[in-house]
């Protein structure tokens, strides 16, 4: 397992392993949005043979209000089932969680799960240490209501 | 002239009313504009640029064809405006249509020449089309006008890097640094481009600058990205041969991020040690290396996984008995596909056999292998071994596979634990693996009915029922994570750019034989790959105002490699072996239009049939909005050959396959496939040179090989018996080309059969002799005992190349078809592959029994998640 900062050329397989694991899904334009606004927030886990088997697309909050500190969030974070329990998602989300406190002063990390995920929730609340903030009601397409879950980083 | 005529100002009052005409038009209130348009023309018929307008708007308003015509008839009025010209490049450029584009902007140009929003357009198609050139020019002019802008100095210096000038990428970025003033703290963007400077300096080579320089931006934290810093100082000191300090740096990095392959890598070189070639006494040193990390970060997996890799024998020993433990313990489903990649070692895959087996015999006995006892520990070495003698061997010298040991120990697992998705999953492996395609699929829907949330279980299942030719069942389940509204489960898959999907799908038709709607999804994702390559089009402009420079330069070479992504290589080759077949037997077209319509495509052409009917209707309902302002109208929907008809029916089917697979003669040269893929194709559109080179290509990278072996015959005779030769010179020098083919002397039939004497073992290499012994004429009966020995005992076969031996039986109406089928049946038992299409057909009715019922809501049963996740 090698994991390292994405580049432009794994933006497809990331996409790839999306579809794979998430009903969210982006076209190719969202991703390059992400790598080219904030070229050091996103990083891949790839196997030795250079697939992408884990990702994390992530961003800043452009629209901070006044006042309010700024804050990184993950728009998508996936590993594919067969490569689970390696703790590649947490190494990912550590990566990123650096860069965004480390270069734009990131006070907190927010993301947005289904309520249903109850896999996704086990693994952001137990393992990464996020905490529920507010349940968003019907955040998604299909009427579903999203937890908006969020993580104090101290830098 | 009437251009020159028409230079004239307009009256006072029509002046007025064009400027509000520009002002609609940029607000999108088109019917207004419009109405505006036509007031001036009424007054000033002939007036050039009110026509280019009014044309605008048109294409605007679904009268694309309309506008089109008009834009061009203002133009001829008024070819020295500027606003004629660009008018024609926007409608260009909403087109795709790059080329005319530019040749439209470059006009506009020159009649305005310090417009900025065009020499930014002109810029970015420039930069788009690669005319790296003109680009630096236009960044110039740019820069020229508006010096005050930041990212005007950035386009100018990715301009003269682009077009390979590094020095003076160097003193352009060098100026704009000490013309900034009141930079604020933490500029993320700046950061950026101090980056962005450090990597140009790098690449000239001139380490010690960018090095001293990188100290300086980091002491006054001018760059704020400090992984970026790092990696920076750890390169330029390694490159400079600062040894301690490199080493050092790097060693850093890995406390950092102890996952990431490069740090150890950069370490080791400054050990004088490289991974991928390795000598006795490197290897010691990277071993101990490798092990102090491990005792200091025993979570660093890429640390244990490489020095697995290196180390040998007992060392090897000691190293992999605890990586195997704690997966095993751990419940790692990726533990045996992990260290699979060491079985090109023969001695590694042995030490690794013993232990696994050692390990079962104890937890078979109830005995611990680490810790308390645990019966899931058991499962998963289970679940390893059967993956472990299900695996195709990686060595010359490893035993072949045994599928049925496979089976028997997942069976045992699943007895024990029925419970486990891996385990259905596995058995789908094995069993696909053996050639029974209905099993595996049966198996896979097991694993998935287990966990009904998991997509990546539900996009398996799919994909097994598509392989077992069951393309309506997939689409079913795939459904269940499409979003409901789109038309079909199909067309969102293709919309969110599934290329997975599209190629299994297309995959799936072809084996069925309904190449129309096979070709349709290949088409799919030629159209996605177009999409993708067009994508980068807004950010050429965008990633200079994000001042994102570093990663625009990797956006820009990886579009540049684009098409050499295994999608679009996998998706090109199929499509021109459909066009090659549709070429050599045009009834194909016919006799098998499409295929039969599945359920789901019945029901997606119902639902795009209805959407279209409304927008229709909506289109004819005037459009009111308060404000007056109408929105764009939005084009009906594009899918016009839903079953690939057109497709099918091209009248040029080498041509439509020339357009796949040009773009690989680049970027897939090192692929023989591709290269008999183009062969095929330009020997049947009697382009002998091309062919030729093609030809050549692939023996170059294996000579051997069976197709290539089959083209070089197929090459010989078409250039002989062709009813029209080449012209002369061509002819002699393509004449002469076959010398260098099969030697002088030799007749063809000796040629292939020294061909098959040479590879007696590769069933492949036989089956190529029976191919061109037929060809070459041979009796039938000769040709049938060629394709049996493939068979033979001594030779080794795979199930692929005995299905291909079926075809290639079929094709020369061989009566020994049955008797064929029959015997690899018996080579294969396992498989049924081999049964005849009514068996199969069978076979497929077993996938969807009554009391598969796919449950829309939630696959997954409460109860059964909880005893997967305490039991996996």
């Amino acid at each position: 397992m090698n994991i390292r900062l994405a580049k432009a050329s794994d933006l497809l397989g990331m996409q790839a392993c999306n579809l794979n694991n998430l009903p969210e899904n982006y076209t190719l334009p969202y991703y390059l949005f992400h790598a080219l606004t904030w070229p050091q927030l996103s990083y891949v886990a790839e196997d030795h043979k250079g697939r992408i088997v884990g990702y994390i697309l992530a961003k800043m909050d452009d629209e901070v209000e006044e006042g309010m500190p700024q804050h990184g969030h993950v728009t998508s974070i996936s590993v594919l089932r067969s490569y689970r329990r390696l703790g590649i998602a947490k190494k990912l989300m550590i990566q990123s969680q650096e860069a965004m406190a480390g270069i734009y002063k990131a006070a907190y990390v927010s993301l947005h799960v289904r309520q249903s995920n109850r896999a996704a929730i086990g693994l952001y609340r137990d393992t990464l240490g996020f905490t529920l903030e507010k349940i968003e009601a019907k955040y998604y397409n299909d009427g579903e209501d999203a937890y908006a879950m969020r993580l104090t980083l101290n830098d | 002239m009437a251009s020159k005529a028409q230079r004239k100002p307009l009256p006072l009052k029509e002046q007025a009313l064009f400027k509000e005409l520009l002002t609609l038009y940029e607000s999108r209130t088109l019917k207004r504009a419009l109405k505006t348009a036509d007031q001036i023309l009424k007054k000033v018929p002939d007036h050039g640029e009110t026509m280019c307008m009014k044309g605008l708007v048109l294409t605007h308003m679904n009268r694309k064809e309309e506008g089109l015509e008009l834009v061009k008839k203002g133009l001829v009025y008024d070819m020295q405006s500027h606003i004629c010209w660009h008018v024609l490049g926007i409608i260009k450029k909403a087109d795709k249509n790059w080329d005319e584009a530019l040749k439209a902007y470059t006009q506009a140009v020159r009649f305005d020449k310090e417009n900025m929003n065009l020499l930014r357009d002109a810029a970015q198609l420039q930069v788009h089309l690669r005319l790296f050139e003109s680009l630096k020019e236009t960044r110039w002019q740019i820069l020229k006008l508006r010096p005050n802008l930041r990212q005007n100095w950035v386009g100018y210096a990715v301009a003269c890097h682009l077009n390979g000038d590094l020095e003076e990428t160097k003193s352009v970025l060098k100026t704009y640094f000490s013309t900034l003033k009141n930079i604020p703290d933490y500029d993320v963007e700046h950061s950026e481009v101090l980056l962005y400077y450090l990597q140009v300096l790098e690449e000239m080579g001139e380490h010690s600058d960018a090095l001293s320089q990188l100290d300086l931006y980091a002491k006054e934290r001018s760059i704020v990205d400090r992984t970026a810093v790092a990696e920076s100082r750890a390169r330029l000191l390694t490159k400079l041969s600062r040894k301690e300090d490199a080493a050092h740096a790097w060693r850093t990095l890995i406390d950092q991020n102890p996952e990431c392959h490069d740090y150890y890598r950069g370490f080791l070189v400054t050990q004088r040690v490289d991974l991928n070639a390795l000598t006795d006494e490197t290897r010691v040193t990277a071993l101990l290396f490798f092990k102090e990390i491990i005792a200091q970060l025993p979570k660093a997996m890429a640390a244990q996984r490489l020095a697995l890799k290196i180390a040998k024998g007992d060392e090897f020993r000691e190293l992999i008995q605890p990586y195997l433990t704690n997966g095993l313990v751990k419940g790692i489903p990726s533990l045996f596909v992990d260290v699979r990649a060491l079985y090109v070692d023969e001695d590694k895959r042995k030490i690794i056999e013993q232990i696994m087996e050692t390990f079962r015999g104890k937890s078979e006995k109830g005995e611990n292998i680490s810790g308390p006892f645990d019966p899931t520990v058991h499962i998963w070495i289970l679940y390893f071994l059967a993956l472990h003698y299900s695996a195709r061997p990686l060595s010359p010298d490893a035993p072949s596979r045994d599928l049925a040991r496979s089976l028997e120990l997942l069976e045992q697992a699943i007895k024990h634990t029925p419970t486990l998705p891996e385990l259905f999953m596995g058995k789908a492996r094995v069993l696909k693996r053996a050639g029974d395609p209905f099993g595996a699929a049966r198996a896979m829907e097991e694993a998935r009915a287990l966990d009904g949330q998991d997509r990546f279980l539900n996009w398996k299942a799919a994909k097994y029922l598509m392989r077992a030719g069951d393309i309506d069942g997939a689409i079913r389940l795939l459904g269940l994570f499409t979003k409901k509204d789109a038309p079909s489960p199909g067309s969102d898959l293709e919309d969110m750019q599934c290329l997975a999907y599209m190629l299994e799908e297309g995959d799936a038709h072809a084996r069925r034989g309904r190449l129309g709607l096979a070709l349709r999804r290949y088409k799919s994702v030629q159209v996605t790959f177009d999409d993708v390559d067009n994508d980068q089009f807004d950010f050429h402009n965008y990633s200079l105002r994000r001042f994102a420079v570093n990663m625009y330069l990797s956006l820009l070479s990886f579009e540049k490699q684009l098409r050499s992504h295994p999608a679009y290589i996998a998706a090109a080759l199929a499509s021109s072996k459909i066009y090659v077949s549709l070429h050599d037997d045009a009834s194909l077209a016919v006799s098998n239009p499409a295929g039969k319509l599945s359920e789901s495509d019945k029901k997606a052409k119902k639902k795009a049939k209805k959407a279209a009917q409304k927008l229709q209707e909506e289109n004819k309902k005037p459009v009111v909005t308060a404000a007056g302002k109408d929105e764009d109208i939005p084009e009906p929907p594009k899918d016009d050959d839903p079953e690939g008809k057109k497709l099918l029916t091209t009248p040029d089917p080498l041509g439509d396959a020339m357009k796949w697979l040009r773009p690989l003669e680049m970027l897939a040269k090192d692929r023989v496939d591709v290269w008999v893929a183009i062969y095929d194709v330009n020997i049947r559109r009697r382009k002998f040179a091309q062919a030729l080179k093609a030809l050549n290509s692939a023996r170059k990278l294996d000579p051997q090989h069976p197709e290539v072996h089959v083209r070089v015959i197929d090459y010989h005779l078409g250039l002989f018996l062709s009813s029209e030769p080449p012209a002369t010179p061509l002819s002699v020098l393509l004449t002469s080309s076959l010398e260098t083919l099969i030697p002088p002397g030799l007749s063809l039939e000796t040629f292939n059969n020294e061909y098959i004497q040479r590879q007696t073992s590769s069933a492949e290499a036989r089956l190529a002799g029976a191919r061109v012994a037929f060809m070459l004429e041979t009796p039938l009966e000769t040709v049938e005992s060629l394709v049996f020995e493939t068979l033979s005992p001594e030779v080794k076969v795979t199930i692929q190349t005995s299905s291909n031996a079926l075809e290639f039986l079929t094709m020369v109406k061989s009566a020994r078809f049955d008797e064929f089928r029959i015997q690899a049946s018996r080579r294969f038992p396992l498989s049924n592959v081999f049964k005849t299409e009514d068996e199969q057909t069978l076979l497929r009715k077993t996938l969807r029994p009554e009391s598969t019922v796919v449950n829309g809501e939630s696959g997954c049963k409460e109860t059964e998640v909880a005893v997967v996740e305490c039991i996996s």
